[in-house]
């Protein structure tokens, strides 16, 4: 009964070492196939310490062809098992999470990208993910512009480049840039027009700090060490951005006295704080449109959102596309201005805190109460042939949204009631006129 | 002349000798109280649905069909053939909503009191339970399963039906029942979706079967605001308890918990306000909530006045002073109970009322709030 396995076995075992593809095979064909990729890995440090190409392609070559055999982070966490952890930890490790999502049952999906969440055969997938922006993308722009920057969490190659090792390329904070730039987070145009990215070009890396400098000290591959709010820019609970901020004060406290940087960094939660309330205003305002049924046009009569359908989002899901006018304000409010300011207070720029944040952030409040107040309008004017509403059921509907505002935190509990008791009142007294 | 003792022992003789008969033919274990008569009414299809008009002079019954039944002078006349699952009178008297069982599923009619059908309709799902909201709508608790390998798809829904559209359906529960929970209940499903209108005439509290996957069946009682759609859970109970009826006076509802009593509870205070110590597997209460009738006893003010055998079921006239006993094959009348109708609303004040029970039904006040704003006001 065994027997037909053992000769199975000795099979695979002679046809790995037929197929297996040391250094010399390799290179004859892709010196003219993929002359860079040879150039940079003989300029390598795996090529002087004898890493080859099947260390980390495998001898697979048909797979490699087909495009089935990338090279994850799975690859080079056995011989660089420090980086792979530090970054594992950190807010790179979770690249995927934040920008992917399950494509199944979709269209022009690319089944490749299966692999991140199944294993092989499996419907059940390893870990949840969903990214309402990625997956509202065709394949090609999911391919570009989303999985781009956000494989970094499964590949090294996202910074350090497929085949060469050279620190030059990852200690220039022109390698971050590919990603940390452009209107939504762009830390590297901050960085490069303050003061730090000046000393940097004049003086040089010496005086000058970098991405690398504050975000990877001492090489470190945890680029969240420092870090007191999420991605979104709002701010941990205080007992997780304690920690941080003392790891962060360590770091600038190598260069400033530490009461300078304290202060910088505590001037800089303030004006966080500021920004986050203009913010929520405007949020509280879309809201208000959403439970007044207002939103032109409402999530009911807009294709359903990916993740949660027909309703109103304003978290890290919303969407810049199948939204009504107001809620574009809003994206562009929170996902460009909001999140400029604050990055650019933290990265000592004041032209990206004020003038490219601030000052675009208000005038986002601006824009989004003048469009509130016209839909406003237009929702009040009674469409011809439809009763007006009783008082007390206009009543009703101030208490409704009132109790709306409350449950999303628009309002206090105290300013609740006691808007809440003046309906009341107000029918107290509609009674006594009747009577 | 006999003795005295010998004299005595014949009046005994006597007396026990007339009493003997009417005591016999009657089911119940006590004399009834001063002023209070109990006497045999006419035969019922044992087991079967019977309706009081709202005056209590007739009686709507299932016997070989739907019968019309004269208290008074103790004429039958027969509406129709079909035999009726639920029957119930509008307000007025003037009609009688029946269901139908049927191949294909149940149907709902209106006759008028002379046989006429003034309305049919065939609604999704299995009616259960009837109840007129005014004269112009009636309440159709109706029943949809579909049967599958692992268990039962489970819906409960509200038709409302004017007698001449389409009725307008609404989703009250949608759930699964587990194989053997479905194959154990069947039979008796359709008892257990119990419905009875408020007072007000503006909420229903129904009974939901709950089939949670570690826990046995059971039933929860729900108020539901017909106007907003706002439901609150009120109690639960076993799956052998006969369902929750309104207590008449404020928003107080009596439902027999199936195992050991019957309970008076003020669902928007979570209050007990009182018990009964029977299970409750059969109810029903006058329109003011003052008399009781539950597992063949019947209260008045928590004070037991006469008992039935446990299986009886009842219901009131419309002023609460008549009570209708089905035991086995036979309907009894219970007369001379005191006038207990439904409690009446001030017109001035049945708008807001109405209004202040709507805000709560969707937690728009809280019931402190609504009972400060329902009895005048006093907001700071």
């Amino acid at each position: 009964m065994i027997r037909p396995f053992i000769a199975l076995a000795m099979m695979h075992a002679a046809v790995s070492v037929a197929t297996a593809a040391p250094i010399g095979d390799c290179l004859p064909c892709h010196r003219g196939e993929t002359p860079a990729a040879v150039r940079q890995w003989e300029a390598s440090a795996h090529a002087r310490a004898g890493v080859g190409c099947e260390k980390c392609h495998g001898f697979d070559h048909e797979k490699i062809v087909k495009g089935e055999a990338r090279v994850t982070m799975m690859a080079c966490a056995p011989c660089h098992k420090r980086a792979y952890d530090q970054h594992h930890r950190s807010r790179h490790g979770m690249g995927l999470h934040t920008g992917w999502g399950c494509t199944r049952g979709q269209t022009g999906r690319n089944p490749q990208e299966c692999s991140f969440c199944h294993e092989e055969g499996s419907r059940a997938p390893l870990t949840t993910v969903q990214c309402a922006r990625f997956l509202k993308q065709s394949d090609e722009m999911r391919g570009n512009g989303c999985n781009s920057c956000h494989s970094v969490e499964s590949s090294c190659a996202s910074c350090h480049t497929n085949h060469g090792t050279d620190l030059k390329i990852v200690r220039d904070p022109a390698s971050c840039a590919k990603c940390h730039m452009g209107p939504d987070h762009p830390q590297w145009e901050m960085w490069q027009t303050s003061l730090h990215g000046t000393i940097f070009a004049t003086i040089g890396s010496q005086s000058g700090p970098t991405c690398q400098t504050c975000h990877m000290a001492e090489g470190s591959h945890d680029v969240s060490v420092g870090i007191t709010k999420n991605s979104g820019s709002i701010p941990y609970p205080p007992e997780k951005a304690g920690p941080s901020r003392a790891a962060m004060l360590t770091v600038c406290s190598r260069c400033h006295a530490p009461s300078f940087a304290r202060r910088e960094l505590e001037r800089d939660d303030a004006i966080l704080r500021q920004s986050l309330s203009v913010l929520k205003e405007a949020e509280g305002v879309v809201w208000d449109l959403f439970d007044r049924g207002m939103l032109d046009p409402m999530p009911s009569q807009r294709p359903p959102h990916p993740v949660s359908g027909q309703t109103l989002v304003t978290d890290n899901q919303m969407l810049y596309e199948d939204t009504s006018h107001i809620e574009r304000l809003l994206f562009k409010m929170k996902k460009y201005d909001y999140a400029r300011t604050v990055k650019g207070a933290y990265h000592q720029n004041p032209a990206y805190t004020h003038w490219y944040g601030n000052a675009e952030l208000k005038m986002d409040l601006v824009d989004i109460k003048a469009e509130a107040s016209r839909l406003r309008e237009r929702g009040e004017k009674q469409p011809a042939g439809t009763e007006k509403m009783s008082p007390a059921a206009e009543r009703g509907e101030r208490l409704r949204l009132l109790k709306k505002k409350l449950e999303r935190g628009g309002i206090t509990l105290g300013d609740y009631e006691r808007e809440k008791a003046k309906v009341l009142q107000e029918l107290d007294g509609a009674t006594t006129r009747k009577e | 002349m006999p003795s005295f003792p010998l004299f005595r022992l014949m009046l005994c003789c006597i007396i026990f000798l007339q009493v003997l008969p009417a005591c016999s033919s009657l089911p119940v274990y006590s004399a009834p109280p001063q002023g209070i008569t109990v006497k045999p009414c006419t035969g019922i299809t044992a087991g079967a649905p019977f309706a009081p008009d709202p005056l209590g002079t007739r009686l709507a019954i299932a016997r070989d069909g739907i019968t019309l039944f004269d208290v008074s002078t103790g004429k039958s006349t027969r509406l129709s053939s079909d035999d009726p699952q639920a029957v119930a009178w509008s307000p007025d008297g003037r009609r009688l909503a029946v269901v139908l069982g049927g191949e294909g599923g149940s149907r709902v009619r209106i006759y008028d009191t002379t046989g006429t059908v003034l309305g049919s309709t065939t609604g999704p799902g299995a009616a259960c339970a009837l109840a007129w909201h005014g004269n112009g709508e009636v309440l159709i608790a109706s029943l949809e399963l579909k049967a599958y390998s692992f268990g039962a798809n489970y819906r409960q829904l509200l038709l409302r039906w004017d007698g001449s559209a389409p009725p307008v359906t609404t989703e009250l529960y949608n759930s699964t029942l587990r194989d053997k929970v479905h194959k154990t209940l069947a039979p008796i499903l359709d008892r257990l979706f119990t419905v009875a209108l408020s007072p007000y005439g503006d909420a229903i509290v129904y009974a939901r079967l709950q089939d949670p996957p570690a826990f046995s069946p059971h039933l929860r009682f729900i108020v539901r605001n017909l106007v907003t759609g706002g439901e609150r859970e009120a109690a639960s109970a076993t799956v052998t308890s006969g369902g929750a009826v309104f207590g008449g006076h404020d928003d107080v509802i009596w439902y027999g918990d199936g195992e050991t009593e019957t309970v008076l509870l003020d669902p928007w205070q979570e209050q007990r306000l009182s018990t009964l110590p029977q299970p409750g597997s059969s109810l029903a209460a006058s329109p003011g909530g003052m008399t009781l009738f539950v597992d063949g006893r019947l209260y008045q003010n928590g004070r037991l006045l006469l008992t039935f055998p446990p299986d009886a079921a009842g219901t009131f006239s419309a002023d609460g002073t008549r009570l209708f006993v089905r035991q086995s094959d036979r309907l009894y009348l219970v007369s001379g109970l005191p006038p207990d109708p439904a409690p009446p609303v001030p017109a001035d004040k049945r708008e807001r009322l109405l209004t202040l029970r709507q805000w709560r039904s969707n937690g728009l006040i809280t019931p402190a709030e609504f009972t400060t704003a329902a009895e005048g006001g006093g907001h700071p």
